[in-house]
């Protein structure tokens, strides 16, 4: 999807470009500086963001890993995770902890919980799963479990989360 | 991330005390903040109107206030489209469950009681731009930011 | 019952009449041609000894005659032949009375004549002449002849009276044998009657007793209805419709005082009494009355002679008799007392209503209010840093935690007393709870193991879901809070239905059924004499110092209780554990 958004922005403003990977660009030649504002004000629209440097970079390879990792069918306790990022990413684990706390403000296994819990709203929202299927998808041991994390997480469980965006629709739909 | 990443804070309360706690707990947060105190809900719109400020990154609501209260500020502000993105957060001393759920019926993305412990408004606050943060930049859907903070 | 009686008494009153009708017309004609026949008897048995005596009297008669001519005979005395000649008439006389008596029966008549023909002819004949002397042997030829004659006569006269004496017999006979059965006919017949009067007098009588019964009952009810209206300040009417008259009873004129001497009370007189705004209610129930054949009028003013006000009731309705005559009966009462009563109570009613509204939201506004200048002063003694703490002296330092102290105390009454206006009755909905799945969400919450807490079956019941959750909570809690030291503590639930007799000591209903909700311990228990103030509002039976709390717990539970028409009593024993006793409506 964002390939798509790249291919056309830089077709707009003609800046030259190929893909190395799926969510890696080669701008071939060095972008003019009248331009690079547009350029990024319009990536940002859609939610594409300039990172600038090395450690940036790392931190959101490890973002998009972890949220990959979470949206995967079975999702691995954190401490496989540490070792999976620490091969994947090529570096030790106590280093991408510091990134990612420096930069974040937060820990690792905090964003992974954050994560789960996205991806559990989402579950609900679809409407095709009871909370005790979602809490199996997500690996959580018991519904228990998974409702505790929700709770504390966000402050309400899983059933009122439900209630508050159903009402809301009808609020809006309302207006 | 880059350094000159800034939240912008608004903050809207019609009480002198509780927008001086509020602007004190930020001084000592983490994260590069820059925080400004409304105290009533015209104030609040003439800021967001006007074109020459940036828009703020996230809104903190007192309920009780007179004129223009923070339930009707809620309803205006998410009303526009332009301003959608922009997190509220109720931020009030009642905790009735109808003013929670009503809260966020109509579109606020985080409740707050109001805490009694200086301590305990700055690790909040804190908390709060914290995750805020993590909606924005790590693509997570702001439509189900849902946070209740008792 | 009385309507049998009557149709009884009136068709054997008419039976009997018949019956003793017929009876004395049939004795009658009994009679009657009974006294024909006897009459008939003895004028035949009268007429027959006549004739035998009449016929003796003829030979007597003859017999005269002989001697006299023979007298005659003997002294040649004209003297005889005058008496001879007075004996022939007697004789022809004689004679005659005969033929009258033989009048009817024409043999023995015509042998009467013939026997007149022979007397003259042989008797008779024999003149007697005075100038010629007759000798002896004339004589006594003569006296031959004639006695031969005579005696022949004498025969067909004897004959004749046999005739008579036959006859006569022939007639007695002939009555004894008829009059023979009389004695009984009449005994019979005497009998029939007996016995038919003697049983319709009992019938009668019985029946006019109990007549005379009902109407005694009647009198005594006539008299306890008019009783009756009077206490119960109505009276009852009647009004026919199709031709628009009425008839009040005697109660009306009490009601209005009015004396029955002053005035017969009129439809027209009525409505003067009814108070002119109200009139019309009257003319529209009446005209609803003559299509719906009901009579309601709930409400309408009526204004005495004394100008007093009173409030009357109408209610009527229609009954048709068998030939589709219809009337309208109904009553009106005076309900002066209850309207005013019902007036009063509406207002204290509404007074009161208002009042607990104020009070509810005084509660909740002022403890509401209560927490903002309370929530500034934590704020600010928690902003007092590290730094500044140091730079006082150790005085001021505790003075600074004293008041922290107090402050977090009065901010948990203002939330407790803030939690305890939220649990009010009104709107909210009773739905039905299973009062297990409430205990098992505690259980839940607070992480609660099946050993620490015993659940026998509990019921489900109407209630408000959020209280009874808070209800158990709280008395699940307080078990938790109160246990002994080092001793684990165990809380039982237990349920039963029992009526409310049982349980409540003013209340004698055996059928009115609740639940029994107990929830004991094994904790430190307490003082039987405090059961009833544990429920007091921030009342608290130990130190602050012992126990943390404000002692809102169990008054919410009260409170909770109270909301849905229930009872809470606790019991206790120091040091052996509590048992709260709740009892629900079923």
């Amino acid at each position: 999807m964002s390939n798509v958004v790249l291919r056309e922005q830089f077709s707009i403003l003609h800046i030259p470009f190929a893909f190395i990977s799926a969510s890696e660009v080669l701008i071939i030649d060095p972008i003019p500086n009248n331009v690079l504002p547009t350029l990024l004000t319009s990536l940002k629209k859609y939610g594409i963001e300039l990172l600038e440097n090395q450690k940036s970079i790392n931190l959101q390879k490890i973002k998009d890993t972890i949220i990959d990792l979470v949206n995967l069918e079975d999702n691995l306790p954190t401490t496989k995770i540490s070792t999976f990022l620490a091969e994947k990413l090529n570096l030790s684990y106590t280093s991408i902890s510091n990134i990612f706390s420096e930069l974040t403000h937060t820990n690792i296994e905090y964003f992974i919980i954050l994560q789960r819990i996205e991806k559990a709203k989402m579950l609900i929202l679809e409407d095709n799963l009871s909370f005790t299927e979602i809490a199996w998808k997500l690996n959580y041991s018991s519904l228990a479990h998974f409702s505790g994390q929700f709770k504390k997480v966000t402050g309400l469980t899983p059933s009122y989360f439900k209630k508050i965006v159903r009402k809301r629709k009808t609020e809006t739909n309302n207006n | 991330m880059s350094k000159n990443h800034n939240t912008i804070v608004l903050l809207v309360d019609d009480d002198l005390d509780d927008r001086l706690f509020f602007q004190e707990s930020f001084e000592e947060i983490k994260i590069d903040t820059t925080v400004h105190l409304l105290k009533d809900g015209k104030e609040l719109m003439d800021h967001l109107e006007d074109p020459s400020h940036k828009l703020p990154d996230i809104i903190f609501l007192d309920l009780n206030m007179p004129i223009l209260s923070g339930m009707d500020c809620l309803v205006k502000i998410r009303k526009n489209i332009l301003w959608k993105d922009i997190a509220v957060a109720i931020y009030s001393t009642s905790s009735s469950e109808t003013d929670v759920e009503n809260s966020f019926i109509n579109g606020a993305n985080i409740y707050i009681k109001k805490p009694n412990n200086f301590d305990q408004l700055r690790k909040i606050l804190s908390e709060v731009i914290m995750i805020n943060w993590q909606y924005q930049t790590s693509g997570l859907n702001r439509d189900n930011f849902i946070l209740n903070i008792k | 019952m009385l309507k049998n009686t009557i149709k009884r008494s009136s068709f054997l009153l008419r039976g009997t009449f018949i019956v003793s009708l017929v009876l004395l017309i049939f004795i009658t004609l009994v009679s009657f041609f009974h006294n024909v026949r006897v009459k008939d008897s003895s004028k035949s048995v009268m007429r027959s000894f006549d004739t035998q005596i009449k016929l003796q009297m003829l030979l007597t008669c003859l017999k005269d005659i002989q001697n006299t001519q023979i007298d005659y005979l003997l002294t040649y005395d004209s003297i005889y032949i005058y008496i001879n000649q007075y004996d022939i008439l007697k004789l022809n006389q004689i004679h005659s009375d005969l033929v009258k008596l033989y009048l009817k029966d024409t043999l023995p008549l015509i042998k009467l004549n013939q026997l007149k023909k022979k007397i003259d002819a042989d008797l008779l004949s024999i003149k007697i002449d005075p100038m010629n002397k007759v000798d002896h042997s004339f004589f006594i030829n003569l006296l031959r002849t004639r006695n031969e004659k005579l005696n022949q006569v004498s025969l067909q006269i004897y004959d004749m009276i046999n005739l008579q004496v036959i006859k006569i017999k022939q007639t007695q006979d002939k009555l004894q044998t008829e009059v023979y059965l009389d004695p009984f006919f009449i005994f019979f017949i005497f009998l029939i009657s007996l016995f038919s009067n003697i049983f319709a007098f009992i019938k009668m009588n019985g029946n006019l007793n109990r007549l005379k019964i009902a109407n005694k009952q009647l009198i005594i009810d006539t008299e306890s209805f008019k009783h009756a209206e009077e206490i119960g300040k109505f009276y009852h009417w009647e009004w026919n419709i199709d031709q628009d008259t009425s008839k009040f009873s005697e109660n009306l004129y009490n009601l209005l005082d009015f004396s029955p001497l002053d005035d017969v009370i009129t439809n027209e007189i009525y409505i003067q009494f009814v108070h002119p705004e109200d009139r019309n209610l009257i003319l529209e129930a009446t005209k609803k009355a003559k299509i719906t054949h009901l009579y309601f009028l709930p409400l309408y003013r009526i204004i005495l002679k004394n100008n007093e006000l009173r409030y009357f009731m109408s209610v009527g309705k229609t009954i048709t008799d068998k030939e589709g005559n219809s009337v309208m009966i109904g009553v009106t009462k005076d309900i002066t007392t209850e309207h005013l009563n019902n007036q009063v109570l509406n207002r204290q009613n509404r007074n009161l209503i208002r009042s607990n509204k104020e009070l509810e939201s005084f509660n909740h506004i002022a403890s509401h209010d209560l927490q903002e200048p309370l929530r500034k002063i934590q704020l600010f003694i928690s902003k007092i840093s590290e730094q500044d703490l140091n730079s006082i002296s150790l005085n001021g330092r505790e003075t600074i935690n004293k008041i922290q102290i107090s402050t977090d105390r009065m901010r948990k009454l203002i939330d407790d007393l803030l939690q305890f206006s939220q649990f009010n009755k009104s709107d909210h909905l009773f739905n039905n709870i299973d009062l297990n799945k409430i205990v098992m969400a505690i259980k839940r919450d607070l992480d609660i193991d099946d050993n620490t807490l015993t659940i026998d079956f509990l019921p489900t019941l109407k209630g408000i879901p959020f209280q009874m959750h808070q209800l158990f909570l709280n008395l699940i809690t307080n078990a938790i809070k109160y246990k002994k030291p080092n001793i684990p503590i165990r809380i039982s639930l237990k349920s039963e239905l029992v009526s409310e007799g049982s349980f409540l000591k003013d209340s004698n209903d055996f059928h009115k059924m609740y639940y029994h909700i107990s929830v004991s311990d094994n904790g430190i228990g307490f003082q039987q004499e405090y059961a009833e103030s544990l429920f007091i509002l921030f009342w608290r039976l130990h130190q602050s110092t012992e126990f943390s709390g404000t002692g809102i717990g169990l008054a919410i539970a009260k409170k909770i209780v109270d909301n849905h028409n229930g009872f809470i009593f606790a019991v206790g024993n120091p040091n052996e554990g509590a048992a709260f006793n709740i009892y629900l409506p079923a």
